[in-house]
């Protein structure tokens, strides 16, 4: 208004001297409006780009929390070994799981107690002599152990693997990690986990449970 | 004195917004460096020897690979949409790597995961089973998931997910890297 003003009085003194005063008294106005203004935009800008930023915070917290909770839940759930390589009861070869049992448990043997594992599993298999449809197969847990395995295959009186699939391998080994043995029904294929027995009473209880 | 109390208003939202702002952020660097690190295994960390059965049935002992000075593994499946997509940049990251003096190693989920015809070479072993100490140490999530190691079988560059074109040329730089 007061450029328009000032071309439209260009020539007369007096009025350009009027529109000078007018623009000399309204800029401190003018200023701190704009900078208001500028102000104004710069929160809106900020606020902006903060609901820009939390909205992706809690896409990625999402994301890390799917992330967490599948590593804890990894290999939680039972896997069924597809391919294997071990011996039988009688230390023959074997490459598939035999499938005249209708329960088999899956354990591991572990290296630093072989024989007492060795011995525990042998009077598993022993006491369920007569409930040929269940299953007893064991996995080692290190090299050492695999190998008094083989050596000494004449005292071994349940199935032993040698090798597996790797989620199997990963799923068995977690639930030995949380003191569980896996079971194996046939001919549903149905997998489960069991308490790992550590003493006789135990074991008398999972093999009630087996004989159902 | 209105004009002023807008003004203080004003002035006390910059600041929040600004401290809102700089607490986002930091929310953010936090979230994405928690997800980079578990996008990969960590280096540093033995993910082998590998040993177990190929599709033939012929073992692969500890010892096949200590003539390699590094190694690759590959986690992958026949059912994975992400994997198939993956082929074509795995197979020259592969190439690149066997070809620098690497051998690989593919192993999968289940058996029914690999390749109905997958056949291995002298540099290329498809792993269908493992002992368990073997697969107590990998802890191999995702598929596809891409590993380098060194002669010691420590790892030196990994990566969950798909690979990109500059992945080949990082985990050769790994290699090359003296440790």
């Amino acid at each position: 208004l007061l450029i328009s003003a000032g071309s439209s009085c260009i020539g007369n003194l007096a009025c350009t001297a009027k529109v000078m005063a007018a623009i000399i008294s309204v800029p401190q106005f003018c200023w701190v409006t704009s900078m208001r203004f500028f102000d104004s935009l710069l929160l809106l800008g900020l606020l902006y780009l903060a609901i820009l930023l939390i909205r992706l915070d809690i896409q990625e917290a999402r994301q890390l929390h799917a992330y967490r909770s599948t590593q804890r839940s990894a290999f939680d759930i039972p896997e069924s070994f597809q391919f294997i390589e071990g011996r039988d009861e009688n230390g023959a070869f074997i490459s598939a799981l035999p499938s005249r049992f209708q329960r088999t448990v899956f354990f591991v043997i572990h290296g630093s107690r072989f024989d007492d594992d060795v011995n525990f599993w042998n009077t598993a298999r022993a006491e369920n002599i007569n409930l040929i449809n269940v299953g007893f197969v064991g996995v080692c847990d290190r090299p050492e152990c695999s190998v008094r395995l083989m050596s000494d295959k004449a005292k071994i009186h349940f199935i032993s693997l040698n090798c597996g699939d790797y989620l199997a391998m990963k799923a068995l080994l977690r639930a030995d990690t949380q003191g569980q043995v896996v079971v194996l029904e046939l001919p549903s294929g149905k997998l489960y986990k069991s308490a790992s027995p550590k003493s006789p009473k135990e074991l008398s209880a999972l093999q009630l449970a087996l004989a159902k | 004195m209105r004009m002023d109390r807008i003004h203080k208003l004003g002035r006390t939202f910059t600041i929040m917004a600004l401290l809102l702002n700089a607490f986002a952020m930091g929310a953010h660097y936090f979230f994405l460096h928690q997800l980079a690190a578990r996008s990969s295994i960590p280096s540093g960390s033995t993910v082998g020897p590998i040993s177990g059965i190929t599709p033939d049935g012929i073992p692969v002992l500890d010892a096949t690979s200590s003539e390699f000075h590094c190694h690759e593994i590959r986690y992958a499946s026949i059912h994975c949409p992400w994997c198939e997509k993956d082929q074509p940049a795995w197979e020259q990251f592969d190439a690149a790597l066997r070809s620098y003096g690497c051998d690989s190693f593919v192993l999968a989920p289940t058996v029914a995961d690999f390749p109905k015809h997958a056949r291995g070479s002298v540099d290329q072993k498809f792993i269908m089973a493992m002992p368990a100490d073997v697969a107590s140490r990998l802890d191999l999530l995702a598929t596809p998931t891409t590993i380098v190691a060194d002669g010691n079988w420590k790892v030196i560059w990994s990566k969950a997910g798909t690979l990109i074109q500059n992945d080949k040329k990082e985990a050769l730089a790994s290699l090359n890297r003296p440790r």
